[in-house]
């Protein structure tokens, strides 16, 4: 995967926990467990929004772009 | 006032998936197919088996043997054997092969019945079920070859009688395989969007 996701960062930097973030934003732990992980497929609008809401940050704070990261095909040509 | 597809439509028979449904029903007939075909593969398998058999000894002189019944009724058994073999060889593989598509659709109908008909397995047993048709009318088209070489070769052919269902191009049956090989492609689809699905945040 090319995108990286740095919630784990951005929390730390906040000092918040998933669980504080979860109950904030109405996402489930397991849904935020997906995204922090990096195994999410695809990140909804409203879903960045709320984080960037609740964390005060920006969506480039969270997604960052590694080109030299291998990408991983998921069948449809897309990532 | 309702028409009989809206009847059918609202009944419970009609829902496609879960307990109780279209599904479940054919999953039930699949397992009473399975049986019966079963039963065809063993006998096509002993046949097999004790036709050859009984071709080898009639050969060797060990048993002496005429056609008792049917149009070549006299005639030596040995001069059935082009056609024979060949044809027992198919049954043996067509009725293999329809125990495996069965036991694959049961599979994919058990997933029908717990209302998760794009589990990511069932893009593969359509795929094993489009190939495994595809074996099947290869053979029944080299069965067909065979038949007809061997008994120009060995045999006269007034002196043996085709069996019937073996031409060589049947555009239905091929039909069908793409059908099949079409919807196992939006089976792996489908298992694709789910899983994307269930992976947007």
């Amino acid at each position: 995967m090319t995108i990286r996701v740095s919630l784990d960062k951005v929390l730390a930097d906040r000092d918040m926990s998933l669980t504080a973030l979860s109950e904030r934003i109405g996402v489930t732990i397991a849904n935020l467990s997906i995204l922090k992980t990096g195994k999410a497929r695809a990140v909804r609008f409203s879903t960045l929004d709320a984080l960037c809401r609740a964390l005060e940050c920006q969506p480039g704070d969270i997604l960052s772009f590694d080109a030299g990261s291998v990408q991983t095909d998921t069948g449809d040509g897309t990532e | 006032m309702k028409t009989l597809d809206e009847n059918l439509l609202s009944s419970k028979l009609a829902k496609p998936f879960g307990q109780k449904s279209l599904s479940s029903g054919l999953a039930v007939a699949l397992k009473i197919a399975q049986v019966i075909i079963s039963a065809l593969f063993a006998i096509a398998a002993v046949a097999a088996v004790f036709t050859t058999t009984l071709f080898i000894l009639v050969a060797m002189h060990r048993v002496p043997a005429k056609v008792f019944n049917g149009p070549h009724r006299g005639d030596n058994i040995l001069s059935t054997w082009t056609v024979a073999i060949p044809y027992l060889v198919y049954a043996v593989v067509a009725t293999r092969g329809a125990l495996l598509i069965v036991r694959r659709l049961q599979s994919v109908f058990s997933s029908f019945v717990a209302n998760q008909p794009f589990a990511r397995d069932n893009a593969a047993h359509l795929r094993a079920i489009w190939l495994t048709l595809v074996v099947i009318e290869i053979t029944r088209i080299t069965a067909f070859i065979v038949m007809h070489g061997l008994t120009a070769a060995f045999a006269s052919a007034a002196s043996v009688t085709f069996p019937r269902g073996l031409d060589p191009i049947d555009p239905v049956r091929w039909f069908v395989i793409f059908v099949v090989l079409i919807l196992a492609e939006v089976f792996r689809q489908g298992a694709q969007l789910r899983e994307d699905s269930e992976l947007t945040v």
